[in-house]
């Protein structure tokens, strides 16, 4: 049975638990026992500086400020296959514990890693020119004792001119490491199902394959629930973008060099065309090169346009989903049809419906 | 003449097992369904699926026959803890209850039936 089957089929079960594991990510053990599943939920949000949040309701007392936990969830179709989905790994912070229960309940939020380097570097960090911005991030990443999965793609990049990040409250570690990042092309960190830290050379969100296709209209294969809505928020969303290269001791340049500019004449609703005038938005960005100027650019024109449509869906429990996913959404009574980027997903790890916010693409 | 079989039950506190109580059941006193977990569930386009929770619930209503204050006493004391119930054919259910109503009798004998909600509790009995 394929996953798209198992997920979609008539009758389905969905088992969850947790992992206790230490603040190196070893399994110490499976509290699955411990967990209230029915008021517990995993949200992913992607336009968040920390993407990954999780809501548990535990009957057992953890270190909190040390151990970490790795939801999981399990869906199996009429008794037969069992697929098992890590739904990423988390590090405690707000244990709430309420008077009068019995066992003891402790409600706790957790964040995903990259809350581990959301804190101020500690003391002015500075990049030579000339040096690897990947292995500056992988030093970076091992004094923080995370493991680095990053792309090595970008591995012969090196930065044109010195960068320093000055002692301030303001520069984390994460700022450091994804404004290193954007400078080579790539996109923010962010965690995997394992705790793993990632980023790749950034891609386009319209030029990535669907991950998985949604059909509200099919009566007998659809996921999705019946509470669903389309909203469409025009509110300055621009149609012209200027990107400037801004890189220390260098002079503005000009248009394909130093300059990059996109104009959204025509396409959709937000277009110069459709909105009967020109919204600009002028940004300074970090980059090694024109190439990554562009990618930057790119990216920024993407979900800019991406916002200004946006759908929310309930659906069946479907763990596969991860980070920056792209599907295709058809629904007849909403009258859409096409790819769309998923920007929040909320899983309830009882097996309620997930709820999700899709953004046109 | 409808004739009325009265047989037993008996209440036992799990931490402590000779602290017991017998009473009698009445006829059809003692039912225990077991249920599954999940709700059937509408989607789009009309398509119904079922989704479950795993394993299942047990939930014992065992209606007791009470002749005496003591027995309201010793089953109220009983509330939320963790006991053991014997029913006459030899099922043993380990579980807890919340409610102990006993309507107070009006005739001469103290002869009121009360109905306890048993439920299930998964216990270990490796001995």
């Amino acid at each position: 049975m394929t996953v798209v089957s198992l997920i979609s089929a008539p009758v389905t079960e969905v088992s969850a638990g947790v992992d206790l594991l230490t603040s190196t990510n070893v399994f110490v053990e499976d509290i699955s026992a411990d967990l209230k599943p029915d008021s517990s939920t995993i949200v992913r949000n992607m336009a968040n500086k920390v993407h990954g949040t999780c809501d548990l309701s535990l009957q057992r007392e953890l270190n909190w400020g040390k151990d970490r936990v790795r939801p999981w969830v399990e869906i199996s179709a009429d008794g037969e296959t069992t697929t098992r989905w890590n739904m990423g790994v988390y590090a405690m912070v707000t244990p709430t514990r309420e008077a009068g229960e019995t066992p003891a309940l402790w409600r706790v939020q957790g964040y995903d890693l990259l809350t581990v380097l959301d804190s101020p570097y500690g003391s002015t960090y500075s990049a030579a020119a000339g040096s690897v911005p990947l292995t500056l991030i992988a030093a970076l990443l091992t004094a923080a004792g995370e493991t680095n999965a990053i792309s090595q793609a970008g591995i012969a990049l090196t930065l044109p001119a010195a960068k320093t990040w000055p002692i301030d409250q303001d520069n984390t570690t994460l700022l450091i490491i994804n404004e290193l990042l954007a400078a080579i092309g790539y996109g923010p960190l962010w965690c995997d199902r394992e705790g793993r830290f990632r980023s790749d050379p950034i891609v386009v969100m319209a030029s990535k394959s669907a991950m998985w296709a949604y059909d509200a209209d099919d009566e007998f294969t659809t996921t999705v629930g019946m509470d669903r809505s389309v909203e469409a928020d025009f509110f300055n969303t621009p149609n012209r973008w200027v990107f400037i290269r801004d890189d220390a001791g260098e002079s503005v340049g000009a248009e394909g060099s130093g300059i990059y500019t996109v104009s959204n004449t025509s396409t959709g609703p937000t277009s110069q065309a459709g909105r009967g005038r020109t919204i600009n938005k002028i940004e300074r960005l970090q980059a090694t090169s024109q190439a990554a100027l562009i990618a930057q650019g790119n990216a920024i024109v993407a979900a800019d346009i991406r916002g200004a449509a946006s759908i929310a869906i309930s659906v069946q429990t479907n763990p596969e989903h991860w980070h920056d996913d792209v599907v295709t959404y058809v629904d007849a009574q909403l009258g859409v049809s096409g790819k769309w980027a998923v920007a929040e997903w909320r899983l309830d790890l009882g097996g309620a419906l997930m709820s999700m916010k899709l953004e046109s693409i | 003449m409808a004739e009325t079989d009265f047989t037993r039950v008996w209440f036992h506190l799990a931490s402590d097992l000779t602290d017991s109580l017998e009473l009698n059941l009445p006829a059809n006193g003692w039912t225990s369904p077991r249920s599954g977990v999940g709700e059937t569930r509408r989607l789009a386009a009309g398509r119904t699926v079922a989704v479950t929770r795993p394993g299942t619930t047990r939930v014992a209503s065992v209606s007791v026959i009470i002749t005496d204050r003591d027995q309201v006493s010793w089953l109220e004391e009983k509330i939320n803890r963790q006991v053991l119930v014997r029913s006459p054919r030899g099922h043993r259910l380990w579980g807890t209850y919340q409610v102990v109503d006993v309507p107070e009798p009006t005739g001469r004998n103290y002869n009121a039936i009360c109905t306890l909600s048993v439920s299930e509790v998964t216990v270990s009995e490796i001995v």
